[in-house]
Parts: C-alpha cells; sequence; structure tokens
C-alpha cells in the first residue's frame, strides 16, 4: 500500500517536473517575441523611460504608421514576396525535374550527383556569394532581384534535391512507375500522374522550406542588393543602423517582419494539410 | 496532322525536361565550380576592389593571410562560437524534445509549434534586433529585470560577455532544429521497449537510461556534427550582432573576417585566400567524420 503511494507521488512529482520545464521552454521561446509586439504598440517615450510600465503607458499605432508610411519597409516587403515566392515555386520544380531526370542515370552517376549536391549544401552562403558579387560585377547587372531569386536559389536548390531524391525512392507507389512506361506514357504524363502525387507532401513542405529560407535571407541581400531593390531584411537592418535608435519603429519591424514569414507559412500549410494527411514536415 | 501535334508535345516536353535540366547544371555551377573556381582563382592573385591592374601572386595571400594575428582572432573567435552554440543548442534542443515526449500526441504537436517558432519565422535580422532590444543598458527587459533584483549594471556587449551573448541567442536560435532531428528518434523508439521496462517496475531514469538514450545517442551525434558545421559557417547572426566596429574585430569569427577584407577593404585576393582555407577545412572534418562512421561501421 505505502509502496504503491511512494510510487504515485513519484510519478506526480515527474509530471510536475515535466510541467515546469515545459512552461519553462515556452516561455523561452515565445515571451521575447510576445514583448517585441507589445513594445511595438507602446509610445517610443515610454519604451525610453526605464522602469517603463506596460499597461501604464496608454497603446498606440504609431510606430507602425510611421513604419508604413515614412520608411521603404512597403518596399522591402514586396521586394522579399516576389523573390520568396519565385524561390518558393521554383527550387521545389526544378529539383523534381532533376530528380526525375537523375533516375534515368547509372546508379553510380545518381550516387556522384547526391554527393555533389550534398557537397554544395555544405559551402558557405558567405564563400557563394563573394564571386557572385565580382561576376555580376563584371557583368554590369546589378541591383536585380532576378540575380538573388539565383542566389536563393543556390541555398534551397541542393537541400530540394537531396530530400527529394531520397524520397522519390520510398514514396512512389512500386511498379506504378513501369506500368506507366509499359503503356507508352510519355515522361510528363509519368512525372504527372506517378511522381506529382506521390511526392505532393513532400513537394509542398520543400516549398515552405524553400520560402522561409528566401524571406529570410540576409546574407545574399547585403551582398548582391543594394537601394531600391532593397528587401525586408535590408530594410529593417536600415532602421537599426541608424545613428539614433527608434526602438518603437523596430519593434514594430520586427513584429510585422515575424508576421509577414508566419502568414504565408500559415496559409500555405493549412491549405496543404486539408488536401495531405500526413506527409514531410519542415 | 495528328503525327504533327505528337511531334510537336514531344518537342515541348523534351525542351521543358531538358530546359530544367540546364537550369539546374547553370545552378551547380553557380553553387560549386563558379564559386569555388574563383575562389580559388582570385586567392592567387593581388585582386584589390575591381580594379583591373592585378598580378599572380602564387601563395604569398595564403603566407600573408597565416602571418595575421587577425587570422588566428578569427579563427579561434569560429571554434569558440561554433562549439559554444553546438553545445548550447544541443543540450537545450534534446531537453525540449524530451519533455515534449512526455505530452499526448495532441498537446505535443501544439507546444512543438511554439518551441519552433524561433527557428522558423523569426529571422536572423528581427532575431538579433529581439534580442539587442531586450539586453540594451537603457531600455532593455532583461537588463532592467536583473538590475531590480541584483542592483548592479550588466553589459551584455562588454568585451566579457559578448561572445557568451552572441552563443546565448544562437542557441535560442537553432535549438528547435535538433529538438526536430532527436524528437523524431524518440517517436521511432517502438512503444514495446517502454512496456518492457514499465513491467520490470523500472523509473524514468532507468527508462532514459536504458531505452531512450540508446535509441537518440546517434541522432544526438549526427545532429550535433551538422550544427557545428552550420554555425562555423554562420556569417549573418555574428555579423548582425556584432556590427561593424571593434567588437567585430576581436569577437568575429573567420566569416566575418572574410566580409571585412573583401567588402570594406576590398582586399579580394587575402579575402579569398582565407574562404579557400575555410572550405578546406571545413571539408576535412565532415570527410573525417564521414571515413570515421564508414570505418566504424565496417562499411
Amino acid at each position: 500500500m505505502e509502496r504503491r503511494a511512494l510510487a504515485g507521488r513519484a510519478r506526480w512529482n515527474v509530471k510536475l517536473v515535466r510541467d515546469f520545464v515545459t512552461a519553462s521552454l515556452v516561455v523561452f521561446s515565445i515571451a521575447p517575441i510576445g514583448w517585441l509586439a507589445v513594445s511595438s504598440l507602446r509610445p517610443v517615450s515610454s519604451i525610453a523611460s526605464a522602469p517603463a510600465s506596460v499597461f501604464r503607458d496608454p497603446w498606440t499605432l504609431n510606430n507602425y504608421r510611421h513604419l508604413l508610411l515614412d520608411t521603404e519597409f512597403v518596399s522591402g516587403m514586396k521586394n522579399s514576396l516576389i523573390v520568396a515566392l519565385s524561390v518558393g515555386v521554383l527550387a521545389p520544380t526544378l529539383a523534381l525535374v532533376g530528380t526525375f531526370m537523375g533516375r534515368r542515370l547509372s546508379s553510380k552517376m545518381r550516387f556522384a550527383s547526391a554527393v555533389f549536391w550534398l557537397s554544395a549544401y555544405a559551402v558557405p552562403a558567405v564563400v557563394v556569394v563573394l564571386p557572385l558579387f565580382m561576376a555580376i560585377h563584371f557583368m554590369g547587372s546589378f541591383n536585380e532581384l532576378f540575380i538573388l531569386v539565383l542566389g536563393h536559389l543556390c541555398l534551397s536548390f541542393p537541400l530540394a534535391y537531396v530530400v527529394l531524391s531520397t524520397r522519390a525512392i520510398t514514396s512512389i507507389e512500386d511498379g506504378l512507375e513501369e506500368v506507366l512506361i509499359l503503356d507508352g506514357a510519355d515522361n510528363l504524363t509519368v512525372l504527372r500522374h506517378a511522381w506529382i502525387p506521390s511526392l505532393g507532401p513532400t513537394l509542398g513542405g520543400l516549398a515552405m522550406i524553400a520560402f522561409t529560407i528566401s524571406m529570410n535571407d540576409f546574407v545574399m541581400a547585403r551582398f548582391l542588393l543594394s537601394g531600391r531593390s532593397a528587401t525586408l531584411p535590408l530594410v529593417l537592418q536600415g532602421l537599426f543602423d541608424l545613428s539614433y535608435k527608434d526602438w518603437g519603429l523596430i519593434c514594430a519591424g520586427g513584429t510585422l517582419g515575424i508576421v509577414a514569414v508566419t502568414v504565408p507559412l500559415l496559409v500555405v500549410s493549412s491549405a496543404w494539410m486539408r488536401r495531405e494527411s500526413g506527409g514531410m514536415r519542415g | 496532322m495528328l503525327r504533327s501535334t505528337k511531334s510537336g508535345r514531344a518537342a515541348l516536353q523534351a525542351l521543358v525536361l531538358w530546359g530544367g535540366v540546364a537550369v539546374i547544371i547553370v545552378i551547380g555551377l553557380l553553387v560549386i565550380f563558379v564559386p569555388v573556381g574563383c575562389l580559388i582563382g582570385v586567392s592567387l592573385t593581388s585582386l584589390r576592389g575591381f580594379s583591373s591592374n592585378y598580378s599572380y601572386l602564387g601563395l604569398w595571400n595564403y603566407v600573408e593571410a597565416f602571418r595575421q594575428p587577425e587570422f588566428w582572432r578569427g579563427a579561434r573567435n569560429t571554434i569558440t562560437y561554433a562549439i559554444g552554440s553546438c553545445i548550447g543548442q544541443t543540450v537545450l534542443g534534446t531537453v525540449m524534445a524530451l519533455v515534449l515526449g512526455g505530452w499526448q500526441a495532441r498537446t505535443r504537436r501544439a507546444i512543438a509549434i511554439v518551441f519552433f517558432v524561433p527557428y522558423l519565422v523569426v529571422p536572423a535580422v528581427i532575431a538579433v534586433q529581439l534580442w539587442r532590444f531586450l539586453i540594451d543598458p537603457r531600455v532593455g527587459a532583461i537588463t532592467l529585470a536583473i538590475h531590480r533584483v541584483t542592483g548592479h549594471e550588466t553589459y551584455f556587449m562588454s568585451e566579457g560577455l559578448v561572445m557568451i551573448s552572441l552563443i546565448g541567442i544562437s542557441t535560442w536560435m537553432f535549438a528547435p532544429f535538433v529538438m526536430l532531428v532527436v524528437s523524431r528518434s524518440i517517436e521511432e523508439i517502438p512503444s514495446r521497449r517502454f512496456e518492457v521496462i514499465a513491467l520490470d517496475g523500472g523509473r524514468s531514469a532507468d527508462t532514459f537510461r536504458h531505452v531512450v538514450f540508446p535509441a537518440i545517442g546517434p541522432a544526438i551525434l549526427g545532429v550535433a556534427l551538422l550544427r557545428l558545421v552550420l554555425m562555423a559557417t554562420k556569417f549573418d547572426v555574428p555579423y548582425l550582432f556584432l556590427g561593424s566596429g571593434p567588437l567585430s574585430s576581436k569577437f568575429g569569427p573567420t566569416t566575418v573576417l572574410i566580409y571585412e577584407l573583401a567588402y570594406e577593404r576590398l582586399r579580394y585576393g587575402e579575402a579569398s585566400a582565407v574562404g579557400v582555407m575555410m572550405l578546406l577545412t571545413l571539408f576535412l572534418v565532415i570527410w573525417s567524420v564521414v571515413l570515421w562512421q564508414a570505418v566504424r561501421g565496417g562499411t
């Protein structure tokens, strides 16, 4: 009886520890973002006067108004979305075509191409961008979002290719491709009826990853863009680099920047999850 | 008529598929051959800025880099930053995964999404600004809280604390990646193993020692190595956090040194030499581990 009580107490203690650690980690993960969002709604004078009380001063949308009307935030957002959506579509599509055509190669060649793309994944962005920067300068086509799309494809494509080539082996229904080929189906039919339905969830996941990588990228944008074509991370960094730090503006920019990444992800992932059950997750 | 439609369709197909392959080859060239080739080529020259007036120097840039104290300082900072943040991320990510394992599926999913927020939806620029805001000596919530509790001013951007702060931010940002990998390997443990140890009267600690840890060990090792490599090549977080100034030259890793040499001092030759050495070290580390694993596994 006593042993059972002790066991029950031990289980209760384990649960208590689990709950406490979970709560602490949840706070650690999202409290900083919550604080950023709350601070974006406070007047600049309130943020700068320490110790500031969150509920003492009235909340305001002035920081957002200032951000949207007086800075390059909107054009930065537009540029980021153009680049990220292009990369989100192109990276999985090209990886699909590459993997599909790669299946027609011998096993040795397939292995060599997998090693090649894995090695490509290990090349640091700062190393890739240096010669790209020089090449673009010598070619004379500078400050173009198209170049940034190419740069971001360099970041996303190797991952997409490696993931797809491993998933293609396991995901495509056994014999389906062979049956279609025996029936005289052409390449596009095989791609449309065997590959895309089987790899749909993976392609959706890869599109989201490519989109996020592109939206979040600072390195490539920093080196390849300037002026009017600046993307969102560059615009936000511009606000931070000002000699006088307007924390209200910075907090509002940060909050909207997080929303800008989150909303498309939520929209795409919820549509995707409605359509597919299971599948790959980022 | 039918035949010409069919041949037109076949030509279109070939164009689409081989066009796609051509784009992939171009990306391949852009990702590996052109950058690495250019890097090696430029590292052997005296190229400064975009001047067409440069000469072949052989390995002089490499020798010169080895002589510079800033090269060794960058290497030391890279090692400190990569190892420190890799340990932080691995420990925190593993704790997150273990904590997740104790919840029911639906709750686990919700908590996992919350844990994943810093990794997925917070761009590096915002993450760094957010933490710089929290630790700002004048308005930072963390600094003010510490001041209220201890009565002391804490300068997280001081020389004694700046590297720890940088490692802390990286840990916050990238620990969810480790969590994802480790929690996946926990989910793959067959439930009968837990049942067996429960029937034997094992406690939670026994379950961890005999079931969970042996199953997640290889995953932890693998993901820690991947994080180590990724952190050693990280540029954005250190650059954004340290800014361009004395902190950057004193605590910046090699990637920041490459940036400073190339874009601020326009010494492309030397920057490329440092880039080549970094790349070689990286490949050496990766392939040593791959070979070691292959020899150990007998494959």
